[in-house]
């Protein structure tokens, strides 16, 4: 299971207007609906591991995107999460997207959604028997 | 903190009893939530002399509990994309319980090997900001054919995801 990585966010406005909260605040989305909506650029500052913050120029029209994915192996119980920054925005009639994908272990992926975790998942079953026996073995 | 998501069977009239947290299940010849190797012995489906037999279908559902930020959405859920020969697995979803039968399902009716990573399917489309249960059961059944190889069935991995902000 991964260990979430907790962010702090860093909104600044067009007028220099500063607004920070941890991510893990319950309701952000709602109380900072409106400095959000202003932010010029915001800036995601790992909290509680030393990886480099990912930093989203927005205005004309860009719209952030933030989400953390989680991903569930049955029969395993194993969990894996990813973080993903970015920004989208329609551009001559169509929506552009632009992401990048944090993994636990702070690699990033620049794609629209995530590539190299397929690999992960499926080697991750394997990994976790092996650790599981080695567990055992220590015992 | 991150929310805490955990898979739930459900059994039984409706499929209305929810069991407890689990990490896997069995396909098995019973309705029940256990998963273990006693638990398979026990309720093994008996391959057919002609056609096709089921497993129980098995109705799951996600309960997201404590540490929600704000919402969790875009449920998804997907296979490796093969199975053990002579033997498949088929899905569905439904917000609606139904008794699990071990006749083929009329809910569970979509071949889960084509839900794979590259083509996941929709396992529940809403967005939830509120702790409890997602609306939508996932319905999982094994078929196994005249053709299968007796013993045990080899162990398959299913996946599934959500985003959470």
């Amino acid at each position: 299971m991964s260990l979430p990585i907790n962010y702090m966010l860093r909104c600044q406005s067009h007028v220099g207007e500063v607004c920070q909260f941890s991510l893990e605040e319950e309701g952000w989305l709602k109380r900072y609906k409106k400095q959000l909506d202003n932010a010029v650029t915001m800036e995601f500052i790992p909290t509680d591991r030393n990886l480099p913050p990912i930093v989203l120029p927005l205005g004309n029209g860009r719209r952030f995107i933030y989400v953390s994915r989680v991903f569930g192996i049955n029969g395993v119980g194993a969990f894996l999460r990813l973080y993903a920054f970015g920004w989208q925005a329609t551009v001559d009639g169509k929506n552009v997207k632009h992401m990048i994908w944090v993994y636990p272990n702070g690699s990033v992926e620049v794609s629209e959604e995530p590539i190299m975790v397929e690999q992960i998942l499926k080697h991750l079953p394997q990994y976790m028997a092996q650790q599981s026996l080695q567990e055992r073995g220590q015992n | 903190m991150a929310a805490t998501v955990t898979l739930h069977v459900f059994t039984g009239t409706n499929a209305g009893t929810e069991s407890g947290a689990v990490t896997g299940i069995d396909f098995i010849s019973a309705d029940n939530a256990t998963n273990s190797l006693a638990n398979r012995t026990t309720y093994p489906i008996t391959i057919p002399t002609s056609g096709t037999a089921y497993s129980f279908e098995k109705w799951l559902k996600l309960r997201i509990g404590a540490g929600l930020a704000n919402q969790i959405s875009n449920v998804k859920f997907w296979t490796d994309g093969s199975f053990q020969a002579n033997t498949g697995v088929k899905y569905g979803t439904t917000a609606t319980g139904a008794t699990p039968v071990q006749t083929a399902s009329t809910k569970a009716t979509t071949d889960a090997a084509t839900a794979t990573s590259g083509a996941k399917a929709t396992w529940d489309g809403g967005t939830y900001n509120t702790t409890g249960l997602i609306n939508n059961y996932l319905v999982l059944q094994l078929n196994v054919t005249d053709a299968a190889t007796q013993g045990n069935w080899t162990q398959e991995t299913f996946y599934y995801s959500y985003d959470e902000m």
